[in-house]
């Protein structure tokens, strides 16, 4: 079985890996930790309403096709809009990257547990319903052919990252005021980052 | 002129590019309509709250969105329209079929079973929830004369926030 990475492996890598065209829409955990690792104004934290993230990419990818799309989801707030799952894979954006951050609990509300057997099966349901590929992480590998893949445009793709909670929660604070979070969230975030994609020729969706 | 036609005569005018939509009967004819002018595009969505949240990204893009729900609906989705479109100011038109408008436990249920109380109580508590969330409203019905129907969907299609227009059937 699959050892657990952290958040922190996780988006350090991805900050290599993403190119400043690329948006990114994250959420909760997520949220607070990606600021730490991007500087883009194509980045929205997007932390209310918990589970939107995957949709408000979704849009974005729709009308801007020749963007990057990367939605930095969590198992918790994907079960409360796994319909989404459902419209992404219908539409499905050539350049989306749907990653899903497994912790099993609601980590920002305190660490309750999820419904059920959580998203363990996610990867498989993601497939059925439109993702060209749903794949769970073994290895950094998986996210590196993940964001080549989408840069490719063989989205949608989803992948499912078993992570533990490294956030300290004591510390929201400093997390919401840094300052890279601050440009990037709520109505500021949204302003930047349409003038920010407003901005970005477009280009051919190849 | 049909309340459909005069909405599409002024959402090409006013160069809207998307629809988003969850199935209702009361939109219909403007859903059907957007889906068949190759120049635009309809996306349904499962649920409100998501189809909120599909506009607000379609927003951020840089599109022009109207968004197509009913108003048991809306209410599902207030969070979503709370935290994207009406704190983040993104245009949004949205078309609410005004279910239950007007309607009486009585009068309703030999039609609708046990549907009558869900139904009267979504008439109850529109405007009172659009209110209270001071989201402008206006309620545009279908025997509504042209002109002031077309000045009622030009208030909408050019307002900065979102903006409902509650609709029998359009």
């Amino acid at each position: 079985m699959t050892q657990p990475t952290t958040y922190d492996a996780v988006l350090e890598q991805l900050g290599g890996l993403r190119r400043a065209t690329d948006v990114v829409v994250a959420t909760m955990t997520a949220g607070l930790i990606w600021p730490r690792y991007s500087t883009n104004d194509l980045d929205l934290l997007s932390m209310a309403p918990m589970g939107a993230a995957s949709s408000v990419g979704l849009g974005i990818a729709v009308g801007r096709p020749d963007l990057g799309v990367i939605v930095l989801d969590a198992d918790g707030s994907l079960l409360m809009n796994l319909g989404s799952l459902v419209t992404i894979g219908g539409q499905k954006p050539a350049h989306f990257l749907h990653v899903v951050m497994e912790n099993g609990a609601y980590g920002i509300t305190g660490g309750q547990e999820l419904p059920g057997t959580g998203t363990q099966h996610v990867p498989s349901i993601a497939e059925s319903l439109g993702y060209t590929r749903g794949i769970r992480w073994s290895d950094p590998s998986d996210l590196s052919a993940a964001v080549e893949d989408m840069h490719a445009g063989k989205g949608p793709i989803l992948l499912a990252i078993p992570a533990t909670q490294d956030v300290d929660l004591s510390q929201l604070a400093g997390y919401l005021n840094h300052e890279n979070a601050l440009r990037a969230f709520g109505r500021t975030g949204f302003e930047n980052l349409r003038a920010g994609i407003q901005a970005s020729e477009v280009t051919s969706t190849g | 002129m049909q309340l459909a036609e005069v909405a599409m005569q002024l959402i090409r005018r006013e160069q809207f590019t998307h629809m988003v939509t969850i199935a209702n009967f009361e939109t219909e004819g403007l859903r059907s309509s957007f889906a068949a002018d190759p120049d635009l595009t309809v996306i349904a969505a499962c649920r409100e709250g998501e189809g909120v949240a599909i506009a607000s990204g379609l927003a951020a893009a840089g599109r022009k969105v109207v968004l197509c729900i009913e108003n048991v609906g809306f209410f599902e989705c207030l969070d979503t329209l709370r935290a994207l479109p009406c704190d983040m100011s993104i245009p949004l038109p949205i078309f609410v079929g005004y279910l239950g408008r007007g309607a009486t436990y009585d009068a309703v249920r030999p039609f609708a079973g046990g549907m009558a109380g869900h139904v009267s109580l979504a008439g109850t508590w529109t405007e009172a929830v659009l209110d209270a969330a001071s989201i402008k409203h206006t309620t545009l019905l279908p025997d509504a004369d042209e002109a002031d129907a077309r000045t009622t969907l030009e208030d909408a299609l050019a307002a900065d926030e979102p903006f409902v227009v509650l609709v029998d059937q359009i």
